[in-house]
């Protein structure tokens, strides 16, 4: 990931006690590239990572969030390339369409000197474009399991035989229940590292999380070869950034909108902010609800066309809007350098969320905030989070009920006007669908008279 | 020259034919080194010749033995290039090669007089260097015909032997001469070239061309798939050969889709003739669906419209004798009708279908769905209306998808296409041929796809054919607009146009009826008005510099000219019997549209500007209505449009005057429309045209013939031509 992007000008200055990529065998090209992009010396991650992935062992990485786990892999990746140039060399799977764009950038961004080529495959867009690029020898994959067993299907002539290198980017999340069949698929697909052991052809495996699964049997589905993997953990199991400031607050959950835009108002400003929410319903309407108040608000969740979720999450980035609600689509892996707050508005099912929830913001040695609304329903997740992450949070101090009770008038009008919005978009979105049908089946008719 | 041939085999892996430096390229070394041959003359000569029309080329042409005389300096003129946006601009260019024409001497001898000039060919120049070349390349390794297609053997026997074979059976022209236009054709071909082959005389030589074309065609496909199943042998004998490998682009031997041509014909009719011409080359020992093409596409047996074959496609032609076997009404009605009509609407002359045709070693497959044929042959109506089609979801439904690997697209019989709808074909080739397919197709290892498909480059390898009786500037701005992009074929284009016409202007028939007795001669005016457009002229002959009016402006300024100065003085005049022929149907409705509005406001008197319009959506009972209503004189004016004449060839009886808003692109149209004027007493017939120089240039050209037209456009200070055609006094 961005990695030493933003580190302190200091860190840099001093560079003689500290590693170097070039001693950790980086050849001097990728230094290269790696000075372009402001990376000056590794992460914990990057320096344990790609000197057992250049010595050739299969790689578990498991590091803090926006700790630098996409060079950590692209970077040994490109330096094999650059020693065997073949097509197809790499697959690296991401369970999110936006994170599969963002490791081809990375990719790209560190590759553009020994003109790497990638293509990225990822649902939602068009197939066929995907296919020619796939026509035109990348030397790196990437993309969504979904759509890699789509083209293994209809596009005749792909094949991931030659594939040397597979990657899982947050790897808990692809190893469980939800990708379990893609999953299958694309790894029958691959080469088998059992028989190829003997060969010079052996596929190398690298998991990389910020949380990662401990059953044994859902790492052996990825067939790592268990002499031949290095683990590397550069911090203890699930933890949040020290540089993170975490904060709880126990509102009604009556009255969780009117808190919301209360946090929004007095602490968040113009600074820019994440609000995750549990369903696609809820952040579309809190999106609206906000845009309604009068804030920049837009929203992105996993019902949405890929075209919007692109642009909207492009609209956050350059900073046109500066508050994203998201469901979990957007928890993981997603840089945006300069997110400020987290806010919270549902408390995850699953601790592990909230762990990479947490982790868009204080991301690479920055500071940031994040705010969880614990309504009385929430109290037993709350719990967990806090069990997991081994620290007890503090309530937010300084805020009264009365307080943000002044805004209840404003936010509930705006709550309403959004939902009736939504209820209207739906109504027009199914006369549309009624019409197409409609016709389709009036010209059936027609030419069904047509002698 | 030796060099020269080699870069032609490694280029194309053809045989070498049979070796002999020819007699006719030694004479065109000669004559351009030393410039002593006879047919070479001084270039400011030559440029004066062509200028004033002043020609010995042709009669040089004769004399010489060989058959090319290569005029290095000859500069013509009547090649309007139209730019991206329509801009106009008259350009001269350049000529390499005349072809002595083919029908100067049977129509001369038929109408019993000698025309001053000749229908010369020639290939106009190219701006691309490398055409060029490669059409020196073509011309030193290709001698007869069917060595374009020498690569496939079987095909090269067969063409070669009915070419030899059908010799006899063209009526009207020399054989020899039909010879020298399909090699010239045949040597285009292999240039890989875009090619406008705009001076197509007869059905005979239509016939040529059709044969020459679907065995080019032919060997393409046949060629194309050896390469192919030649890969997957060797594929299959390597074990473990795949995309990862260093030499597998060598591979790359196909398209996203397997349809490598797609022709575009206007009427069933002339796909028929495209597909028999085809199978007579092919010789199938299966023929799929053969049964149905046959019930669709070819003449119905009743139908008295093939009873005799024409052979004139639009210059007019020589008279036959009359066949005494078909003596019925309908056939003596169908060869009332102009021999062009004939030509245009014989057989079955549907005008909305699509066929897709699979060729396979030895067998043809008719009816084959698009995705799984190497040939689509429909016309732009009929594939406009799949590609439109709701049912399946409109422009992003894959309906295109077959047309995304089109090497070589050909138009058949493209002037019946410019009278059908031109825009349609044009907006098919702009939005649908060699675009992305919009789903994977099923078919295609996409691993094997060649490069230029994967780059989108697609349209700029696609040869485009257009085949036509004359040219048209719709013809000349399509290789620039009819494909994406921007995109232009990398290797030029090439057109075969005719050179110089002997006009129509005195084809008139002679109507003498109501004449007295000792007035033997009937004299018609023939009166070309210009319409001055500021800068446009030939003041630059070298094309130094272009105008910055576009089509659009120059067709303001005439409407203009029409509606201020033209209208206005025949309303107060005392004319009446106007027929008023407006080429175009857009500016026809800006004409009606004008009457209409001067008849609501009264501007002139209710009768002086009672008017009646002919379109070609008009329906026949008010068609008989307004002829009847002209003819009696209760309406003064009678629009018509061309394609009102292209489709209906009425007599319209009663005219006292033609006016032509603009130049008819069918030169016969313009005499036959002018022969429904009516000989009167009081006053002599005239016929008033107002042309705009670079936009009529072609159509006028034809209609006035060479040497008016070299006067006209060159006398910049007038504005007012007459022509007139006498008839001398028989004896």
């Amino acid at each position: 990931m961005v990695g030493a992007e933003t580190l302190e000008p200091a860190a840099h200055s001093t560079p003689t006690g500290t590693q170097t990529f070039a001693s950790l065998g980086i050849c001097p090209v990728l230094c290269e590239a790696c000075r372009l992009l402001n990376y000056h010396e590794p992460t914990p991650i990057q320096r344990e990572a790609i000197p057992a992935a250049l010595a050739g062992k299969d790689v578990v990485g498991l590091a803090q969030t926006g700790s630098g786990k996409t060079a950590a892999f692209a970077l040994p990746i490109l330096q094999f390339l650059l020693g065997d140039p073949r097509p197809y060399f790499a697959l690296v799977l991401s369970p999110t369409r936006e994170l599969a764009f963002q490791i081809s950038e990375q990719f790209l961004a560190l590759g553009s000197e020994i003109g790497v080529r990638v293509a990225t495959l990822v649902g939602g867009m068009d197939m066929v474009s995907q296919a020619v690029a796939l026509a035109k020898r990348p030397h790196v994959l990437v993309g969504t399991p979904g759509r890699i067993v789509d083209h293994l299907t209809a596009t005749k002539g792909f094949t991931l035989k030659h594939v040397r290198v597979l990657v899982l980017d947050e790897a808990d999340r692809l190893l469980n229940m939800d990708f379990e069949e893609e999953l299958d698929q694309i790894l029958a697909a691959l080469p088998r590292t059992e028989t190829d052991n003997a060969s010079t052809s052996v596929r190398r495996t690298y998991l990389f999380s910020a949380t990662m699964t401990s059953q044994v049997a859902k790492l052996q589905r990825a067939s790592l070869r268990p002499k031949e993997t290095v683990r590397v953990e550069v911090s203890a199991k699930y933890t949040t950034v020290e540089t993170l400031v975490q904060h709880y607050l126990f509102v009604p959950d009556k009255y969780k909108d009117c808190y919301l835009t209360f946090l929004i108002e007095e602490l968040v400003g113009r600074h820019s902010c994440i609000v995750f929410s549990d369903t696609q319903s809820s952040a579309q309407r809190l999106a609206l609800m906000l845009r309604n108040l009068g804030y920049g608000a837009v929203c992105i969740h996993g019902g949405m066309s890929q075209p919007n979720r692109l642009s909207a999450l492009n609209q956050f980035k350059s900073g046109e809007r500066h508050i994203l609600v998201a469901t979990d689509v957007a928890s993981r892996g997603l840089d945006i350098p300069l997110v400020d707050y987290v806010i919270n508005y549902d408390i995850p099912p699953h601790g592990k969320d909230y762990i990479h929830r947490v982790g868009r913001t204080a991301r690479a040695g920055r500071a940031g905030r994040a705010l969880n609304l614990v309504s009385q329903y929430d109290v037993e997740l709350f719990q967990r989070v806090e069990k997991l992450i081994g620290r007890r949070l503090e309530a937010l101090p300084n805020v009264k009920q009365e307080h943000v009770l002044l805004l209840l008038d404003r936010v509930s009008e705006a709550a309403r006007l959004a939902v009736q919005e939504m209820r209207e978009e739906k109504l027009v979105l199914h006369a549309a669908a009624r019409k197409r049908r409609g016709a389709a089946s009036s010209s059936n008719a027609r030419r069904r008279k047509a002698p | 020259m030796e060099k020269k041939r080699r870069r032609v085999f490694t280029r194309t892996h053809w045989p070498l034919p049979a070796e002999q430096p020819s007699a006719d390229e030694t004479q065109v070394d000669n004559g351009s080194a030393e410039c002593a041959a006879p047919g070479v003359m001084d270039a400011s000569q030559v440029r004066d010749g062509a200028l004033s029309c002043q020609t010995d080329t042709r009669t040089l042409a004769k004399d010489s033995p060989e058959l090319f005389i290569l005029e290095t300096e000859r500069l013509h003129l009547s090649t309007p290039t139209w730019g991206l946006d329509s801009e106009v601009s008259l350009r001269w260019q350049k000529c390499a090669e005349i072809v002595p024409d083919l029908n100067a001497n049977a129509a001369s001898s038929a109408r019993s007089k000698s025309h001053p000039e000749a229908i010369d060919v020639c290939v106009s120049h190219i701006e691309v260097e490398r055409t060029e070349r490669r059409y020196e390349e073509a011309r030193a390794c290709i001698h007869h015909v069917a060595d374009i297609v020498a690569p496939v053997p079987a095909l090269q026997r067969r063409l070669a032997s009915m070419l030899g074979s059908s010799a006899p059976a063209f009526r009207y022209a020399s054989a020899d001469a039909l010879m020298r236009r399909g090699l010239l054709f045949g040597r285009a071909l292999a240039t890989k070239a875009d090619i406008l082959y705009g001076c197509m005389a007869s059905v005979d030589e239509e016939q040529l061309l059709l044969q020459v074309l679907a065995a080019f065609i032919c060997s393409h496909i046949i060629r194309a798939q050896a390469h192919e199943h030649h890969h997957d042998v060797e594929l299959a004998q390597r074990a473990n050969a795949s995309i990862v490998d260093d030499d597998w682009d060598q591979y790359r031997d196909r398209g996203l889709n397997r349809a490598r041509t797609l022709l575009l014909a206007p009427t069933r009719h002339v796909a028929y003739a495209f597909i028999h011409a085809m199978l007579a080359c092919l010789e199938p020992r299966q023929v799929g669906n053969a049964q149905r093409f046959e019930d669709e596409f070819g003449p119905s047996s009743d139908d008295g419209t093939v009873s005799e074959e024409p052979t004139s496609l639009i210059v007019p032609p020589v008279e036959p004798s009359p066949d005494p076997g078909t003596d019925t009404p309908r056939a003596r009605h169908w060869r009332s009708r102009p021999r062009d009509y004939r030509a245009t609407f014989k057989g079955n002359i549907d005008d909305d279908f699509r066929l897709g045709i699979r060729l396979a070693r030895r067998s043809v497959h008719f009816f084959a769905d698009f995705l799984d044929s190497d040939i689509i042959i429909a016309s732009p109506l009929g594939l406009q209306r799949v590609l439109d089609d709701p049912d399946k979801g409109g422009p992003d439904s894959g309906a295109a998808d077959p047309l995304s690997s089109i090497e070589i697209a050909a138009i058949l019989r493209a002037h019946v296409i410019l009278m059908q709808n031109w825009d349609y074909a044009l907006q098919l080739f702009q939005e649908a041929v060699n675009r992305m397919p919009t789903h994977i197709p099923k078919k295609t290892d996409f691993s094997r796809v060649e490069q230029r498909f994967l780059d989108g480059n697609a349209a700029a390898y696609r040869q485009d054919i257009i085949l036509s009786a004359f040219d048209a500037p719709q013809m000349h701005a399509w290789f620039r607009v009819a494909r994406p992009d921007g995109l232009q074929n990398v290797s030029g284009t090439l057109k075969i146009l005719g050179t110089r016409y002997p006009g129509v202007l005195s084809d008139l028939i002679p109507v003498i009826e109501h004449t007295k007795a000792d007035h033997p001669r009937v004299r018609v005016r023939h009166v070309f008005r210009r319409v001055a457009v500021p800068n446009v002229g030939i003041s630059d002959p070298l094309g130094q510099s272009t105008t910055t009016f576009t089509s659009a402006q120059v067709e303001e300024l005439r409407f203009q000219e029409f509606s201020q100065s033209w209208l206005p003085k025949v309303v107060k005049s005392t004319q009446t019997h106007i027929l008023l022929c407006i080429p175009s149907y857009f500016d026809f409705v800006r004409v009606r549209n004008l009457f209409r509005k001067y008849a609501e406001k009264s501007v002139f008197p209710p009768s002086a500007i009672r008017y009646a319009a002919c379109s070609e959506y008009t329906k026949p009972q008010d068609i008989s209505r307004h002829r009847l209503a002209f003819f009696e004189g209760r309406v003064r004016f009678l629009l018509i449009t061309e394609r009102f004449h292209f489709y209906r060839r009425y007599r319209l009886r009663g005219a006292r005057s033609v006016f032509f808003y603009s130049v008819p692109q069918y030169a016969p149209f313009y005499t036959e429309i002018v022969e429904s004027l009516e000989a009167s007493e009081s006053s002599f017939r005239q016929a008033y045209t107002l042309f705009v120089l670079p936009n009529d240039a072609l159509a006028l050209h034809r209609i006035i013939g060479s040497r008016n037209f070299s006067y006209t456009a060159t006398n910049l200070l007038r504005r007012e031509f007459e022509f007139s055609a006498v008839e001398e006094p028989r004896p």
